[in-house]
């Protein structure tokens, strides 16, 4: 999945440590949601003042994920 | 290196060099100096007192826009302490940064060619380099991991280095109105701050989208431009990202008569254009 592959890259490079990145696809009724999970470190990492950061990756996700047609959104566990 | 990357791509890496002119080599001291000011009046000291120093993260900073894309801590140390020790102040700069020379206090700063007008020349060419490689690297990533085509060029100029993407095709990483492509520069700015610790000098651009907007943005500023000469009335632009507001700056800043400045927190951030009143 396109998507996931993006954030999964994406993410990789934000945060200070990239082992502990996990995503888990969960299908809803509207579509997929990408459930990002970090270090507790990089929490604020992925979501930047003022969820600056956690909206650009939104946004790459939902375009990622109509390529292939697909309705993509993430959710940051923390 | 660019062999040794998969998929085929990396031969359109170019390390093209184009210089920029080298306008106004001036430090921006007009930032600290309405810092200083704005301080001496917030301490009710004399603000020849005070050596006001900003840094972020150790790095001198002599312009606004890095305060606001790097929303840190300001560091300010008086000049004459009555003792050896730093009584530094610490000052969040989102506070600061409306810190205008108070009322009354004739210490006009001048806003143009500095302020949040021009880049602080630190900046070495190998430094650009080096993120712009990075940025590259993370772009190609990025286009591998979503199975599209394209290239990767890239630009190191004066202040700046831009890496483009050409040949991706049917807009899909510019979007509406550019938000995908602002949502790429966020995120590659982001990544690259974190890993070199300084502010991030690159610009993304997909297939020229960006090189037009500039060149609508220089239009629109020009007009503007001409508005207030012939009017005296202040015009606003649109919302800019960092580097597109410095770079119209840089346009007005050329122009007699006229000054600019910005007003509003990002992304909201527009350029304000007025009479000079020094003139």
């Amino acid at each position: 999945m396109r998507a996931r592959a993006a954030l999964e890259h994406v993410v990789a490079a934000l945060v200070e440590h990239p082992a502990d990145v996990a995503i888990e696809e969960v299908e809803d009724d509207d579509g997929v949601v990408l459930e990002l999970t970090v270090h507790p470190d990089d929490v604020g990492k992925v979501i930047g003042k003022r969820g600056r950061t956690a909206k650009a990756l939104r946004t790459l996700v939902r375009a990622a994920g109509a390529l292939d047609d697909e309705d993509v959104t993430v959710e940051i566990i923390d | 290196m660019a062999a040794a990357r998969g998929g085929g791509r990396g031969g359109a890496r170019g390390g093209a060099r184009v210089r920029g002119d080298r306008g106004g080599a001036s430090g921006g001291d007009a930032f600290t100096a309405s810092l200083r000011d704005g301080l001496a009046a917030a301490l009710d000291v004399e603000a020849d007192r005070l050596d006001v120093r900003v840094t972020l993260d150790g790095e001198p900073v002599r312009d606004r826009e890095v305060v606001d894309l790097d929303l840190r801590t300001v560091e300010v140390a008086p000049v004459v302490p009555s003792d050896e020790d730093e009584h530094a102040e610490e000052v969040v700069a989102e506070d600061v940064a409306p810190a205008r020379a108070p009322a009354g206090r004739d210490r006009s700063r001048p806003p143009s060619d500095d302020g949040d007008g021009d880049a602080p020349r630190t900046v070495t060419p190998e430094e650009l380099d080096e993120e712009a490689e990075a940025a590259a690297d993370l772009l190609e990533g990025l286009l591998d991991a979503m199975d599209l085509p394209g290239d990767l060029r890239i630009h190191v100029q004066e202040a700046h280095a831009e890496v483009e993407i050409v040949g991706v095709g049917e807009g899909v990483l510019i979007g509406r109105r550019g938000q995908t492509l602002e949502a790429v520069q966020d995120l590659v700015r982001t990544a690259m701050q974190r890993r070199f610790e300084r502010r991030s000098r690159v610009l993304v651009d997909v297939d020229g989208y960006r090189a037009r907007r500039m060149e609508k943005l220089y239009e629109r500023a020009d007009e503007a431009i001409q508005e207030v000469l012939d009017t005296g009335e202040p015009q606003r632009l649109e919302p800019m990202d960092s580097i597109e507001r410095r770079l119209i700056h840089q346009r007005v800043a050329s122009h007699e008569g006229v000054v600019s400045r910005s007003h509003g927190r990002e992304p909201a951030r527009r350029i304000e254009i007025v009479l000079d009143e020094d003139d």
